[in-house]
């Protein structure tokens, strides 16, 4: 799986969620960054550089919506993927305003989990068969 | 958002190979529509993007209309079409797909037209996860 080339930073809050994903993630992608809040997330993504950040949009300190904009600001090509209920519109809005176009559904179903991680796999690939 | 448009335009203009250029227009905004209201097209920022991406004057996006409402949708049958006349070619089903992805957020994200698209995007994609 093309997955396996690529690392991840995980950010949750709840911690109960966090584990079960990061076991998913771990069996299934190079290397994973786990943080519990927005604030940690965007300390560990200056010092981590992942290919991909997944992070839940509620979260204390800092929220999901706030640390993807910080990420967007450095980096504007960073795939971000929201973890969502599609019940915080006005948060959507933002999210793809800032560049935000994948977006996981809560409850979560790991079949089409490991379908949005493998598309934005695919784009990160092509993204460097572009540049190559 | 920057809205990087006449991407799917560009992918009937540059492909020699596609038949019939109406018919490409048409199985695109079926699958375009399948992820947003076609009824409310004339309404929002859709409309503006739906045109675009299509290339469409008003005159055949009004026709096109029309003949979406008495087009069955079969989106199984569309992908098919549309990954053919793409050469199967990943790149340009990416691309394609990052249009057809706009369309669900533009308007901020519903889970109804996400999912649609999610559903389509796997459609396409499958052969290459």
């Amino acid at each position: 799986m093309k997955l396996q080339n690529f690392t991840i930073l995980y950010v949750e809050d709840d911690l109960t969620t966090q584990e079960i994903i990061k076991d998913i993630l771990a069996s299934s992608s190079k290397e994973v960054f786990i943080a519990n809040d927005g604030e940690e997330g965007l300390k560990l993504y200056k010092e981590k550089n992942p290919d991909i950040v997944l992070s839940d949009i509620a979260m204390p300190n800092m929220d999901g919506l706030e640390m993807s904009e910080a990420i967007k600001k450095m980096n504007p090509n960073q795939p971000i993927a929201l973890f969502t209920a599609f019940s915080e519109s006005a948060f959507l809005k933002k999210a793809a305003e800032l560049g935000v176009a994948t977006y996981i559904l809560k409850p979560l179903d790991e079949e089409q989990f490991f379908n949005s991680l493998n598309y934005m796999a695919l784009e990160l690939e092509l993204d460097k068969m572009k540049s190559e | 958002m920057e809205i990087n448009l006449k991407k799917i335009s560009d992918l009937i203009n540059n492909q020699d190979n596609i038949e019939d250029e109406k018919k490409f227009k048409l199985a695109s905004a079926s699958l375009v529509c399948s992820i947003v209201d076609i009824n409310k097209l004339n309404s929002n920022r859709s409309c503006k993007l739906f045109q675009q991406n299509l290339n469409l004057p008003q005159d055949e996006f009004e026709l096109i209309k029309r003949e979406l409402h008495n087009d069955a949708l079969d989106i199984d049958d569309k992908v098919s079409y549309i990954k053919k006349e793409l050469n199967n070619n990943m790149y340009q089903i990416m691309e394609f797909l990052k249009i057809l992805n706009k369309f669900a957020i533009v308007n901020g994200c519903t889970q109804k037209s996400y999912r649609e698209f999610e559903l389509i995007r796997d459609k396409f994609l499958r052969e290459f996860y």
